[in-house]
Parts: C-alpha cells; structure tokens; sequence
C-alpha cells in the first residue's frame, strides 16, 4: 500500500510539474457574433426575397484585410447579383447599425470595401457567398468598433430562396468572430383570402294606390293616398338599395295619361317647369325627390328644380351608377284640367322598374 | 544455602509472575498521524483557497497545553489569517460530532488558534485549559481554514507538503500533499446551431358569403358566423436568445376580384364582431397566442377584452417574443363586416407571414 501510494505521489508530481497545458489549454477562441438576424419578406420556396442581415460585431472590423464573409447555405440561389446598390447594401453603426453607409468596389480601395461573391456552398454560379474586406485605410465611411452593428441588405432582384422547405443557416464570419442565423423557408408564408359579397338590389313602395279627388280648373291637384290634395306633396316613396358596383335605374311603363273610365278622354301628358303646371290647361304629369345626388335624376323629373314630366312607353327617371343604400324617390303627381274636360272617373296606372347593374 | 536458593526462587517468582513492567517499563512512543488529507476549495496557483484538514490522531490531544500545530510550506500565504478564520471539530467517527469554539488563546472551553512564521505558515492550536474539548486518542479532528482571502495558494505550480504534529503525552506527527496547479479548471466548449422554424397549417381561408346584418369569420372551408376557431395556426420555434418577431408584409385589402372595391382595413378593441353594416365595411384579424399575451401587439390581441382586431395595409408585426419559444402557436382569426353597399362579387386578399429571429 506505501509502494502504491509512493506511485501514485511520483505520477502525481510528475503530471503537475510537466506543465499547466493539460488542464488549462491555450485556445485561442472566436467570439460569437450576438443580436444576429437576418429579416426576409418573403420565406416561401422558390421565391425572391429581400435579406436584412444585421449583427452585432465583438470585435473591431478597422484594419485592412480584415473581411466579413456571409455564406448562405446549398440551395440559395444569387446567380445574377452584383456588387451595386441595386443587389447589396452595407450600412454600420453604434447604436442602430444603419447610421453610415459603406461603399464598394470589386476590390478595397481607400474609402471602399472590397465586395466579392463566390460560390461557396452552392452550385457553380450560384454565388452564395459574399466577402467583403474593409478599406486599405480600415475605415471607409465609418470606423467599424467593437460591439457596433452591421447591417448588409440584399434586395429581393437577385436573391432566390432555396427550393426546398426547412430551417436554413448562414453563417457570419468576421476576421475575428463567428456566428449564423437561421431562416425559416417554408413551402408557403402567405395566408389568402376570399370572400364572397352576393348582389342585394331592393325595391319597396310604400303607397299603391293614389287619388287625385276631384280635379279642378283653377288649380292643380296632386294625389295621395286618400282624396288628394290642393297642395303639391309626395303620392308615395319607392325606397332602393343595392350593392351592385353600377349601381340602377328606375323607370315607369304606361300605356296612358289618365284617362277616362269606359272612355277614351284623356288628361293629357304634360311638361313643365313649375310646380302648379297651369291651371285651366288639361295637364298630368309627375316630379320626384330623390335623396341622393340630384343629377342622377333625369332632368325632367326634378322637383326641387323643379320639373315635372310624364310620357308613355317605358321612360327612365332615376339612373344611379353606385351601389345605393336605402335611396328614396318620392313622388308627386299633378294634374290640371280644363273647362272643357270630360266629366267622368278617370284612372292611370304606372309599372315601375328596378334594374341593377352588377 | 539451600534455604537462600529457594527463597530466591520465590522471589523470583513473585517478581516474574506479577508483570513485566518491572523489568520492561512503557515507554511513550511518537506515532504516526493517519488518514490525514486537505481538501481544499480551490488548487490554481495564487488563488485563495479554504482548507479542511482532517486526521486521525493516534495519541490524541487530551491534556491543557497539548498543541496541534500545521505548517504549510513555502510560498502558501496566509497573510492576514486570524483564529476567525479557523473551525475546530472533532469525534469518533465523522470527526465533525462535536464543534468547539476557537479564540485567540486557550480558554477553559476554547482552544487557541494562532498564525506564525513567515506569512503565517504556521498555525498552533492549543487545547482549552478547562479540561474539556480534547481529542482523544484515535478519534477524528477536523481543522478548517476559511477562505476569507487570507489563504492564498503558491505562485508555482506542484506537489507541495504540509506537515501536521500534535504534543500531547506523546508527539504525533503526519504530513500530506497537496497539488498546486496553474489552473484547476477545465474549460468545454461546445455549438448550438441556430434553429428557426415556421410553419402554418392552413395556407388558403375562406369568408363565404359576407353579410352587411353580421360579421363573418374566415375558416378553412366556407367561412363562419362565430368568432370560435381559428382559421389558420402559425407554429414557431427558435433557440434564439433574442427570441422572435412575427410580423406579415404590405398587403391589400379584401378586394374585388377584377375590381377595385374593397373591404375596408379595420382596427378596433374589445368586440366579437365589429360593426355589421358600417360603411366600407371592415376587415381586420386577431391573435389567439400560445405564449405570454404581452407579446401579442395590444391590437391584435384576441384575448384582451373581447378581442383586440387589426388589419393595415402597410404591414405590421404581431408577435414580439424575446426569449427562445418552443413550439409556441399563434391562431389567427379573421373577420369581415360589409354594408349594404358594398359591391357584389368575388373578394380576395393574401397575406405574406415573415418569421425572424434575433440570434
């Protein structure tokens, strides 16, 4: 046991005494690059997308030959991209990363960066990787320190997402440090959306039936729904709405004037631009207010212009080219007769119409 | 002569018969400390160490006066130690049974605790006066030396020697070895890859038919009237220590199909369906998040009140988590109100989700 132990004290002794490289190696280590990202806008397979690749330096980029190296894994594709502006970008900075704006040449100059692309990991041609190597004088537009961000942008022209879906890699090599960050390519990063708006056109009436009374020659008489009136007022409101993107058109169809019950006198069709017509003048004829624009009304028609028309056959009064909500067109009647108009029970009816445009 | 002989004889006898001492008188004899170790805290060369010694001591310390005394070799540095800093314990077993109190000299029922020497290498217990508190023969003691920055360890590196003696009836004495090393730690390194993943399980939602008399939600197949699933299910992941954003890009509206109308971008808080009917009408999303609500941007956040509903055309992040997510689900939900007015016809609208992370 004493010979075992004395053993073990020489080994001991020896292991300690041949130098601290056994427990505490020398290594020389890179740090690793913190608050990397790389922010795409579009992670679909296949498709272009920007590249916003942004991170945190450990280390000072100031001395020249000192390189950034970005190395996109197998399967990007930036075939056809250049060292302009148009493809890349490389801004640095203190605080946000984008405060200066760094310059390239194929090779560094002075006030350039050198930018080059290789292939990489990739295909022949593919062009993968990107290496920028800092200004002869190490600054260029701004002295990259330690801890100041890096922020490289690739516009989505030339830079082509892999064609296979899964968490990809790319790797930030400085001259001194390390470090990746992973992007998500996914069959596909868009969500869509339909929907569908059914067409809607509504037309109700709220009074169908309308009287005049008795007529007179010395003023115009206007129908109600009771036994009409002296006084020029809404016979009944047709109410309209509908969705369709063109909007509609309201017209009536008559066969006649009033006209006689069991006869064939008439009050005659008439036009005017007053709101009595004239009295002692045989006249029917009918105006509307709308309460939407006004010149959707045919001009004949306006009774706050006013303007009173009727016709036989099929007449449009009211042409909308919008979708309409709860649009009213009320309308007047008037009528006016003569000395000499036939006594007897008069009638007239109107069918109106409705038509959408969708 | 006879008689002389034989009572020689007897003597002799008697002398041999009751015990040797008489001839082989005891003598006290120094033994050799056993079990003897020091377990320190820290071995890297000028580094400052605690010490636990512990031994077995074959004659004990049983007498006032009796003294342990430890002497650490050259290049040790106990500059500043003070009885303080030293723990005396002591039994048959452990060693640690019992615990007596140390003072700067011996007390009736403390023993004395002293630095010496050259940076005070040299550390003399001395055993209380009163009669108590002794080790006695072949029991345990353990001596600790805190590390209160007065025990530091050699510049060099190597084997260094402590001796350890104790004055009692006899002098026991031992030694032990201790490594100094340039460095005791052993450094790993190791990699973790960045991991990112993103996945949605419903790429192509459905309104149905939209009504201006309520709202309608998107779902998988023909749309719905009820806010109560969710149409789509975004699923993220990432080691990040920055955590994640998910945020969708600059978009249109529902619109038209081969048109221009549309349905208009909403915002609004605390609603299960918005307004039915209002002019414009509204189409706006929400967020029904796996993770901690205050990650989901106030507007989008479909737990909040009735739900918080939100859609621009700009684009917007609604999902900000700042530490790595496992698996964390965010459902979103889709809502369409349209007016009487709205133009008929076929909507449409596509979203492009980006996912990001902060490594």
């Amino acid at each position: 046991m004493k010979k075992f132990t004395s053993i073990l004290l020489i080994i001991a002794t020896v292991v300690f005494s041949t130098g601290s490289f056994l427990f505490s190696p020398k290594v020389a280590t890179a740090a690793t690059m913190s608050t990397a990202v790389d922010i795409m806008n579009n992670e679909t397979i296949n498709l272009y997308s920007t590249h916003t690749i942004k991170f945190r330096t450990p280390s000072a980029i100031h001395t020249a030959g000192n390189t950034i190296a970005i190395a996109f894994p197998s399967d990007f594709d930036f075939t056809s991209i250049g060292i302009t502006t148009a493809d890349i970008q490389m801004k640095d900075g203190p605080s946000t990363g984008v405060e200066y704006i760094e310059t390239f040449l194929a090779s560094p100059d002075a006030t350039n960066w050198g930018a080059v692309f290789t292939d990489g990991a990739c295909a022949a041609g593919k062009k993968c990787t990107l290496t920028l190597t800092a200004p002869t004088d190490g600054i260029g537009t701004h002295d990259v320190v330690a801890n100041d961000f890096i922020t490289i942008t690739y516009t989505s022209t030339h830079a082509k997402n892999p064609s296979t879906a899964g968490s990809k890699t790319i790797s930030l090599t400085t001259t001194a440090d390390s470090g990746s960050v992973n992007v998500p390519i996914v069959s596909s990063s868009t969500v869509t959306l339909d929907a569908t708006v059914a067409p809607t056109l509504t037309f109700s009436n709220d009074n169908t039936t309308l009287h005049f009374g008795t007529l007179s020659t010395s003023a115009p008489q206007y129908a109600n729904s009771t036994v009409g009136t002296g006084s020029d007022s809404v016979g009944n409101t047709f109410t309209i709405s509908t969705n369709a993107v063109t909007g509609y058109t309201l017209a009536y169809t008559s066969s006649a004037p009033l006209t006689v019950v069991n006869g064939s006198a008439t009050i005659p069709a008439a036009s005017f631009a007053t709101n009595i017509g004239t009295a002692g003048t045989a006249q029917f004829a009918m105006s509307a207010d709308y309460n939407g624009t006004i010149t959707n009304l045919v001009a004949g028609y306006r009774h706050s212009v006013p303007g009173w028309t009727f016709a036989t056959g099929t007449t449009t009064i009211l042409t909308n080219s919008s979708p309409a909500n709860a649009e009213t067109v009320g309308m007047h009647y008037l009528a006016n007769i003569s000395n000499v108009t036939p006594a007897g029970v008069y009638a007239q009816s109107n069918t109106w119409t409705v038509t959408a445009n969708f | 002569m006879k008689k002389l002989t034989s009572i020689f004889l007897i003597v002799a006898t008697v002398v041999f018969s009751t015990g040797s001492f008489l001839l082989y008188p005891k003598i006290a004899k120094a033994l050799t400390i056993t079990a003897l170790y020091d377990d320190m805290s820290v071995e890297n060369t000028s580094a400052y160490s605690a010490h636990v010694i512990k031994f077995r001591s074959p004659s004990g310390v049983t007498a006032t006066g009796n003294t342990i005394v430890i002497t650490f070799p050259s290049d040790f540095d106990l500059t500043g130690a003070v009885f303080g800093d030293v723990s005396i314990k002591e039994g048959p077993s452990t060693g640690i049974e019992n615990t007596t109190s140390v003072t700067t000299a011996a007390g009736a029922s403390a023993w004395g605790a002293a630095f010496s020497g050259t940076q005070n290498r040299i550390l003399t217990l001395t055993a209380p006066t009163g009669g108590v508190y002794y080790i006695a023969a072949g029991d345990w003691a353990t001596i600790t030396i805190a590390n209160n920055s007065h025990t530091k360890n050699p510049t060099t590196a190597g084997i260094k020697n402590v001796t350890i003696a104790t004055t009692s009836g006899v002098s026991d004495s031992g030694s032990f070895n201790v490594p100094i090393i340039n460095s005791s730690t052993v450094t790993l390194d190791a990699t973790v890859a960045p991991t990112l993943t993103f996945t949605n399980d419903n790429t192509a939602l459905h309104f149905g038919t939209l009504s201006a008399a309520a709202a309608t939600y998107a779902n998988a197949t023909t749309g719905s009237a009820s806010d109560s699933a969710n149409a789509n299910t975004f699923t993220i992941s990432t080691n990040a220590v920055g955590g994640y954003v998910l945020s969708y890009g600059v978009a249109s509206t529902l619109t038209l199909v081969n048109g221009s109308a549309t349905i208009a971008p909403a915002a609004f808080t605390n609603s299960t369906n918005g307004t039915p009917g209002l002019a414009g009408g509204q189409f706006a999303m929400s967020a029904v998040y796996s993770g901690s609500i205050g990650n989901v941007a106030t507007a989008y956040q479909h737990a909040t009140g009735n739900g918080n509903w939100k859609f621009v055309t700009t684009g917007d992040t609604v999902i900000t988590s700042t530490s790595p997510a496992n698996a964390e689900t965010v459902g979103m939900r889709y809502l369409a109100n349209i007016s009487n007015v709205t133009p008929s016809g076929a909507y449409a609208q596509t979203n492009t989700w980006i996912a990001s992370a902060a490594f």
